[in-house]
């Protein structure tokens, strides 16, 4: 990384929470209106019935499925990339591990939104959750839903935990940058900080543990989230593959989102220094990774329904390829495994253009990628006279593009209150400046 | 001599760690130590200049972590005696699966005394500064303050600034 010195990293960072320009506000009215729509489209389904969904007999798992599966996905591919290359010690990561854990916290809250607006009576949410009550009735803890229901909730504190921690020596810095009531709200925030070396060497240890607690609990909700799915015994559904193709899938969309995320924020900030080429170079030689993972398992998918000889789960895979869903899965193929392979030609990813052009539509194919996990095998169930059709209605639409408005929107929000880069983080990658001869050598100088 | 309770003393300020370093280590050679060492970022080699042991917070997240596992499981038998769901003569207190459930608790009791522990620990909840916190310790600057009585801190004072402080303030309580 090019030279930059401990003041300058703190100009540029501090920078971006200037007043913004016009783009900004008309980026934040786009958002806004998208989440007016979304949350217009949530009312009418609370008030007609969830029979405005398309969600009916046999496909009762639509669009709002897809989207916890999608969303909570994206979070974990922020968590990994945060915290498992942390804990490796790849310092690259950097520049990007505070967008990381953002997208994280982000991507579960609105994850966990689904689940309140697929039960249609969203009110009664709260009967998941175990509480004493008269009649004595408590979930059935050997349900994977109530599995599920543990590690999204876990997941959106932990990881609003890690991105609070890896904040706090920030937060002083801006409690020591602002006057007035910035100066008071962030110095509440940041707790009384003072950069100490007992607070530096606790802090290490917590980010340490946090990292590592992180990494295990990404693992163990990502198969969770399969185990929905992989514990019923619907054909496409039933696999012990699920669980690392969940995982494999998250951090192939998070990566994408990553990317959509950061290359923009890269440009409009002025943070070309600071997030070098190479680390988005990076992240497209994971999503390279990442990719072959999927073929890989794909390729699995597909000869064990073939080799179990079993009728239903060989018609499933062939609907899925010839069936009416077959444009999707096709789409996902081409998106999903064939564009990011383009990552092999260095001129495509070390093209910002290009990188972000691609983290979009890998996006759109992820998405599609869950469409046909969930939806197709449910069309074609064991009983040929059960089978059926489902596309979304223009709720579900309504209400995918709310989601998607409410998460750039909190991003937006975010970059322009908090530092979307980790000044401390960035400081740790300078060399010290030391004093030679009367003159200043070293980086940081 | 050794100063108990940092009641007086004196504030150096650098900008080179390098300054730092060799200021902690001319205090360190008068006989003097040095209370704190403020900087923008985590000093590595602080924790053998101040022969730190490593943190205690390693036996809190076990501690946190064992205490989830407990809540969870203690939480998943509790429910399911409750309401005994007897089917196919399938074990009511299923342990294969509450194992999940002990799993994530784990890690939640795990994370949960983590963050105390580094509040706690790294007596950071106190919501406010020092009065002789410099704003520059978490931009480009560094500080040691040496604890002394009055009488000793223009000695201390000099000591600092020959090791390269530019600047050095007298602390009083």
């Amino acid at each position: 990384m090019e030279a930059v010195s401990y003041r300058e990293i703190n100009r540029r960072i501090l920078g971006s929470l200037l007043p913004p320009g016009k783009p900004y506000y008309l980026a934040l009215l786009a958002c806004f209106s998208g989440m007016v729509i979304g949350a217009s489209c949530w009312v009418y389904q609370i008030y007609f019935g969830l029979g405005v969904a398309g969600v009916n007999h046999p496909v009762m798992w639509g669009t709002y499925l897809i989207n916890f599966v999608f969303w909570i996905e994206i979070g974990h591919a922020g968590s990994l990339t945060s915290a498992l290359l942390y804990l490796s010690g790849a310092k690259w990561r950097n520049p990007v591990g505070r967008s990381a854990e953002t997208m994280t916290v982000f991507a579960v809250a609105i994850a966990g939104l689904f689940p309140f607006i697929d039960l249609g009576r969203s009110w009664i949410l709260y009967w998941l959750w175990p509480y004493p009550n008269q009649r004595n009735l408590w979930p059935n803890f050997q349900s994977p839903l109530i599995f599920d229901e543990i590690a999204a909730a876990g997941y959106l504190i932990i990881s609003s935990l890690f991105l609070y921690t890896g904040l706090i020596p920030d937060l002083a810095v801006l409690r020591d940058h602002h006057r007035g009531v910035r100066r008071k709200i962030y110095g509440f925030l940041s707790l009384g900080w003072t950069g100490s070396h007992r607070q530096w060497h606790h802090y290490k240890t917590a980010y340490m543990f946090f990292a590592f607690l992180i990494t295990a609990f990404v693992v163990c909700v990502a198969s969770i989230v399969s185990w929905d799915f992989a514990l019923t015994i619907v054909p496409g559904y039933h696999s012990t593959i699920f669980g690392p193709y969940f995982l494999v899938g998250a951090v192939h969309s998070g990566m994408a989102m990553l990317l959509t995320l950061v290359i923009p924020l890269r440009r409009i900030f002025g943070l070309e220094k600071l997030i070098p080429i190479r680390v988005l170079e990076n992240v497209a030689k994971i999503m390279i990774f990442t990719t072959i993972l999927l073929i890989y398992i794909y390729f699995v998918e597909f000869f064990m329904a073939w080799y179990s000889g079993h009728a239903a789960e060989r018609t499933t895979f062939w609907l899925r390829v010839f069936g009416p869903y077959a444009w999707q899965f096709w789409f996902t193929v081409f998106t999903c495994m064939f564009l990011p392979l383009m990552f092999f030609f260095k001129r495509v990813r070390t093209r910002p253009m290009g990188l972000f052009v691609i983290s979009i539509v890998i996006n759109i194919g992820m998405w599609f990628e869950r469409f046909v996990i969930v939806v197709g095998p449910l069309t074609h169930d064991f009983i040929p006279y059960a089978w059926g059709h489902y596309w979304p209605s223009w709720i579900e639409w309504g209400i995918l593009l709310g989601s998607f408005s409410f998460f750039f929107f909190l991003f937006l929000i975010f970059v322009k209150f908090l530092p979307s880069v980790s000044i401390t983080e960035m400081k740790e990658m300078q060399e010290a400046p030391v004093r030679v001869e009367g003159t200043m050598k070293g980086r940081g100088a | 001599m050794r100063w108990k309770r940092p009641t007086d003393g004196v504030l150096g300020i650098f900008s080179r760690e390098e300054d730092l370093r060799g200021a902690i280590r001319s205090v360190e050679e008068t006989g003097d130590r040095v209370e704190a060492v403020f900087s923008p970022l985590p000093l590595g080699e602080m924790g053998e200049v101040f022969s730190l042991k490593p943190s205690a917070l390693r036996y809190l997240v076990l501690g946190g972590g064992l205490l989830g596992l407990l809540a969870g499981l203690g939480l998943a038998v509790f429910a399911s005696l409750q309401w005994k769901l007897d089917v196919s003569g399938k074990p009511v207190v299923a342990w294969v699966p509450f194992t999940v459930i002990g799993y994530e608790c784990a890690i939640l009791g795990g994370v949960a005394f983590t963050l105390m522990g580094v509040l706690l620990l790294g007596r950071i909840l106190r919501f406010r500064v020092p009065r002789y916190y410099d704003a520059r310790f978490t931009e480009d600057h560094f500080g040691v303050l040496v604890p002394c009585p009055s009488h000793r801190q223009e000695e201390v004072s000099t000591l600092l600034k020959t090791a390269g402080a530019e600047e050095v303030h007298e602390v009083r309580t």
